[in-house]
């Protein structure tokens, strides 16, 4: 485990560094707006959002069903393409980074493939990338360590517990050690219990890989418990309401959540989403 | 193909052999529930079969008892054999010629929108009509004394429901799956490998099962055109011909066991390559 300590550390002082210079920030949108259809039917999703997230950054996107916060998620991967506006993520467009596999992607659904193991799931884009057979088998290893999963390896995706399969989809995503991982509403199919134990994993996951983490959610605790950064949007159209830091210290655990900090935090999500439904 | 080593006890599935659930293997009891039904309903009818023949007195050119039929296959097995030969290798020969072509011809057309518009309804149209008819016509075009005429009418017949579940397959990825793979910027060979045909094998499947089914009827078909005087179909028109009607349908018993066979290796061809879905 000292190699994983030293990531740690690393990562530790690469927040402090990104927190006093100011460096290019990893993602960054700029006035997207995105219509679905055309005519007085088209619905905007998104309107004129702009915001950045520094490299490091676990930012949470936040807001009501049908506040359009998977489709600004759904742009950033270039999985949709905006109406209007610039997006670009680690200094190239949105187009040319999802090329470059600059980021991995966790969905609602674990989205694994039946037909492969556990182990050729998470192996799945390195085989894309032309890895070795040697250096795949080393790195699902290793990422299923990473997930707790390595008695699993050799399962079906369908003998396994939908929390399991998630993990397993968050070990696929990280397989390429992409700089950014995208999550949408990843625990949101899970009961409570299981997504609880899943947020401390997957800031324990973060804290060991450095990885920046684009994550929407409906579930207020999930977004303060996890994120140092919430984006709360409103729907119709979709647009930023406010960011609110999140200044509840990392490590966190399950004491976090029963901090009066973090409930202060909990209502002042609650209250801007609520102000926004009433204006 | 083998029977994998863990088919379940011979004697106890019977007449299901081929058929059999590899994944029962090993558990007798539960073969047992499984395969209990079809083989008691199967003895039954027989058994209502020959009582009803013997009981109305029904002449046996009319309907020969189940029990003379067997005893008419057991006895003309040498020449029922050549008969099965020389029909099943037209139905075995067009079964993989259409199932390729079909599924070469289905990816083609499941690439590109336009052409998957266009010729989907046109292999469903095509699937309908009874293609059979063609068999003078295939006869007329290669030397009736080939392989190769009765073949083209099996290929036929297995194409049109071939192409049309390649296509439906291949298109049929979940949406999920299709964001993964855009999202990995995965090439569309490595998407058609890893996933279209992993999700197409179900569909594809279905069209071999169907397929083997209408090979046999194809060929058999094709016989009555024409043909070689050892096929089947030449071998039950000369016995209808000399009122061996009993012979006539020992040949349709031997064709029936044949089309079981095909139809059972395609079923465990499935059963080995296509894995459990969830």
């Amino acid at each position: 485990m000292t190699s994983g300590q030293e990531q740690i550390v690393e990562q530790g002082v690469a927040r402090e560094s990104a927190q006093e210079t100011v460096v290019d920030p990893i993602v960054s949108t700029r006035h997207v707006t995105k219509r679905f259809g055309t005519g007085p039917e088209a619905v905007v999703a998104l309107s004129d959002v702009t915001f950045d997230i520094a490299a490091g950054d676990f930012v949470s996107l936040i807001g009501p069903s049908g506040c359009g916060k998977s489709t600004l998620l759904r742009t950033i991967a270039d999985l949709i393409e905006p109406t209007d506006g610039e997006i670009t993520v680690n200094g190239t467009s949105a187009h040319d980074a999802r090329l470059a596999r600059h980021y991995g992607m966790v969905f609602q659904q674990a989205t694994l493939f039946n037909w492969r193991t556990v182990r050729r799931n998470v192996e799945l884009p390195l085989e894309t990338m032309g890895m070795s057979k040697q250096e795949r088998g080393r790195r699902s290893r290793e990422m299923l360590e990473l997930v707790e999963l390595s008695d699993f390896a050799n399962k079906r995706p369908n003998q396994l517990s939908g929390g399991m399969q998630q993990r397993v989809s968050i070990a696929r995503a990280l397989s390429f050690q992409p700089s950014l991982l995208l999550m949408d509403e990843p625990f949101g199919a899970l009961d409570e219990i299981t997504r609880e134990r899943l947020n401390l994993e997957l800031l324990r996951i973060w804290e060991a890989t450095a990885t920046t983490v684009v994550f929407v959610t409906h579930s207020i605790p999930e977004a303060v418990f996890l994120s140092n950064r919430i984006v709360v949007m409103s729907p119709r159209p979709g647009r930023i309401l406010a960011e609110i830091e999140v200044d509840l210290p990392y490590p966190r655990d399950d004491d976090t959540r029963e901090q009066d900090r973090y409930f202060e935090l909990v209502t002042e999500v609650r209250e801007t989403l609520r102000r926004a439904e009433a204006g | 193909m083998s029977a994998p080593a863990t088919a379940p006890d011979a004697s106890v599935t019977g007449p299901a052999g081929p058929l059999a659930d590899p994944r029962a293997g090993g558990r007798v009891g539960s073969s047992l529930r499984e395969f209990a039904p079809p083989v008691l309903t199967a003895f039954l009818v027989l058994a209502l079969w020959e009582g009803a023949v013997r009981g109305f007195g029904i002449r046996p050119i009319l309907l020969p008892t189940p029990s003379s039929i067997v005893v008419a296959f057991l006895g003309d097995l040498p020449r029922l054999a050549d008969a099965i030969w020389t029909t099943g290798r037209a139905a075995i020969l067009g079964f993989f010629i259409g199932g390729a072509a079909g599924f070469t011809a289905g990816a083609v057309a499941a690439r590109f929108t336009w052409l998957r518009e266009g010729v989907l309804p046109m292999g469903v149209a095509f699937g309908a009509i009874p293609i059979v008819a063609t068999a003078p016509i295939f006869n007329l075009w290669f030397s009736a004394l080939s392989v190769w005429s009765n073949a083209s009418v099996v290929a036929l017949v297995v194409f049109f429901p071939m192409l049309v579940n390649t296509i439906t397959g291949l298109s049929s990825v979940a949406p999920g799956h299709a964001e993964l793979v855009r999202s990995l910027a995965m090439p569309r060979w490595s998407v058609f490998t890893k996933l279209q045909v992993p999700t197409a094998l179900p569909f594809v499947f279905g069209a071999l099962r169907l397929g083997a089914a209408l090979a046999v009827i194809a060929a058999v078909v094709a016989d009555f055109f024409g043909g070689f005087r050892s096929s089947s179909g030449f071998f039950i028109k000369t016995l209808m011909a000399t009122a061996d009607y009993t012979g006539a349908w020992a040949t349709v018993l031997a064709l029936c066991l044949f089309g079981l066979t095909l139809y059972g290796l395609v079923a465990l061809a499935e059963r080995r390559v296509v894995p459990e879905q969830g």
